[in-house]
């Protein structure tokens, strides 16, 4: 009775408090929710491509099994050239919305990561580097995949033993006369190290740039190159008209050109090459889920199906074990070739690279502009 | 008066407020104010070679338009038959109504080694081998003039054609030949036209990007892509704010030279 009473005696109170309850956790609800989604914390990651086959790639070779496997969905956006504008926006209002950064040059990423845009990659779960190239393991990024820089040239020009075997040859003008192609486009430290390698400088004499005897060289070839191209698309149109006998190419357009029907072989002799890394954006709130992706990348079985499809060559060396054999002899990461070439950025001084980008950006524009 | 708020609210939101915001930034280097980017840019060799590249090319550019234009203008204002004067509009503006991306592709396309021109000055024996005419200055000329040939002879154009022809009539009634009626009466009469004509190509010039980039090579590069890089290569906004703000100065300098020369109320007039 007396419980029944101080019950009715609550009763009005109690409803009262029941509404004045729920309302707060309305609001309560209403507020964690805002708040969680501020921390953005999401059933899904936002992985930034470069559009078109880049994507395409990524999407069969990567995102769709990692769905499969984890069930985590990956949304693909398309970075393209304002990348850094939109990852610093997203530090400054707190709103991450991507969570990884795929393909970019070292150059790029260090730049990221120095003003602060990147996680540092947690390798106790990024695990599966063991066989990746060299260079594939920085503090900032994950080696994705490499891209070559090699002495191409024509097969009517240059026959059988009579053919340009080392950069030496690519600055002999006596006895291989013709016209060459060079690139224009960014980061011209690669044209400078090939004048160095070219006047007998070792590996380990790239860095510091020594500029007066890499000018001393280019100076000479100068009037040779008749083409330097800014995009893919015209070294392989040089290539394909023949109107040039020698090109500084990348592996893959030269393969590209060559499929499109061009005369020209490819000289892996002193080839060097870049790496493109993957990245984490500092603070997302998937950071565990985004490691997990960057370690999935690293399976030499997914990177062997990036490479049939985007016709680049993953960072790890056992992906040519899942690979024909007639696609795996061209690849820079096939055993024979892997000897002759070298990460132009891991060799001795590397470092001084990311530090002097545009000192070394101002020479090559003067000395090319005039 | 009320009529011009829009514009100088468009003006004022997407002009002088990111003007203004790069303007300080460039007064900073690594966090601390200084004119250090001031500094490189006149030190380094690169900077100022390319600002009077720039300049000159934008300067050929303004010349062969107004070789070009002129003529153009003073037939379209002197026939008399609006039909004929609509059709020779309506090919100066149709390439107006296609993008400038459209317009330098399709340069590429007819000046490149196996391209028209080549093909045609093949078969008709002029040449024998393939001539290189793209990605140098001169395509970078002929892309730019294309495009901005309208600029000069539309205004030449609109001020030919107010021009009270009893003037020329009286002048070649007092003796002057058709020639030095030209001279005398219809080109300085002209003069605002022009004026406007050479300003408006010069400074679009100036500031030109995609053609350069896209029909030149390494002898063509231009503050624009210099900008360019500095933004979305380096990332340095702190330089590409100083780039930007030397080339403002130059194009306002430039253009109160030419005002003391020729004297630019004329054209407001």
């Amino acid at each position: 009775m007396k419980r029944k009473q101080a019950k009715g005696s609550t009763k009005p109170f109690s409803g009262l408090s029941c509404h004045y309850i729920t309302g707060l956790l309305a609001i309560l609800f209403v507020f964690l929710s805002s708040s969680l989604c501020l921390a953005g914390k999401r059933d899904y990651l936002v992985v930034t491509t470069w559009g078109g086959l880049d994507t395409e790639a990524h999407r069969i070779a990567y995102f769709d099994p990692f769905t499969k496997e984890t069930g985590i969905e990956i949304r693909a956006v398309e970075a393209g050239s304002g990348l850094q504008a939109k990852m610093l926006a997203m530090q400054k209002s707190g709103n991450i919305e991507w969570d990884v950064i795929t393909g970019d040059y070292e150059f790029a990423m260090i730049n990221y990561y120095k003003k602060g845009l990147l996680e540092k990659i947690d390798y106790s779960i990024v695990t599966n580097v063991g066989d990746l190239v060299d260079g594939s393991i920085k503090k900032w990024g994950v080696g994705s995949y490499v891209e070559a820089y090699l002495l191409v040239y024509n097969t009517n020009e240059f026959k059988g033993e009579k053919r340009p075997k080392s950069w030496k040859d690519f600055f002999d003008v006596k006895n291989f006369p013709g016209p060459r192609a060079m690139h224009n486009w960014g980061g011209p430290v690669d044209n400078l190290a090939i004048a160095q390698m070219a006047d007998g400088a070792s590996t380990d004499e790239f860095y510091p740039v020594n500029y007066k005897r890499a000018f001393r060289m280019l100076d000479k070839i100068k009037p040779h190159v008749t083409v330097w191209f800014t995009s893919g698309d015209q070294l392989m149109q040089s290539l394909i008209d023949e109107e040039v006998v020698m090109a500084v190419s990348t592996d893959a357009r030269a393969k590209a050109a060559i499929e499109q029907g061009a005369p020209i072989a490819l000289e892996w002799n002193q080839a060097f090459y870049y790496l493109n890394y993957n990245s984490v954006v500092k603070n997302t709130p998937m950071k565990k889920e985004a490691m997990q992706l960057l370690n999935f990348m690293c399976r030499s079985d997914r990177q062997a199906e990036f490479t049939k499809v985007r016709k680049m060559t993953g960072s790890n060396i056992r992906s040519i074990e899942y690979l024909p054999n007639e696609i795996a002899r061209g690849l820079l990461i096939y055993p024979e070739t892997l000897k002759k070439v070298f990460s132009l950025l891991s060799v001795k001084n590397g470092e001084w690279t990311t530090s002097h980008m545009d000192e070394v950006d101002e020479k090559w524009n003067y000395w090319i502009a005039r | 008066m009320l009529l011009v708020a829009p514009l100088i609210i468009i003006l004022c939101i997407f002009y002088f407020y990111p003007l203004l915001k790069l303007f300080p930034e460039s007064l900073y280097r690594d966090g601390h104010l200084s004119l250090e980017n001031y500094n490189h840019f006149f030190r380094t060799p690169l900077y100022t070679f390319i600002l009077f590249r720039t300049i000159r090319i934008a300067a050929e550019t303004t010349i062969l338009c107004f070789l070009l234009g002129y003529p153009t203008a003073y037939l379209m204002a002197s026939v008399r038959n609006p039909r004929i004067t609509a059709l020779m509009m309506l090919c100066i503006m149709l390439p107006f109504f296609t993008s400038i991306l459209a317009r330098s592709y399709s340069w590429i396309a007819l000046l490149q080694t196996k391209g028209f021109v080549n093909f045609v000055l093949i078969n008709l024996g002029f040449i024998e081998r393939p001539v290189r005419l793209l990605y140098n200055e001169y395509a970078v000329l002929v892309g730019m003039v294309h495009i901005m040939l309208p600029f000069m002879i539309l205004p030449i154009y609109s001020v030919l054609r107010n021009i009270d022809t009893r003037l020329v009539k009286a002048a070649r009634n007092l003796g002057a030949n058709s020639r030095e009626a030209f001279i005398r009466i219809t080109f300085p009469l002209s003069l605002p036209g022009i004026g406007a004509g050479v300003m408006i190509t010069f400074i679009l010039a100036l500031g030109f990007y995609i053609t350069p980039a896209l029909l030149g090579g390494p002898s063509t590069l231009m503050m624009s892509t210099l900008i360019d890089q500095q933004v979305n290569r380096l990332g340095d906004w702190e330089f590409a704010g100083a780039i930007v703000v030397v080339l403002l100065a130059s194009t306002i300098l430039i253009v109160s030279i030419f005002d003391k020369l020729v004297g630019l109320d004329k054209i407001y007039k």
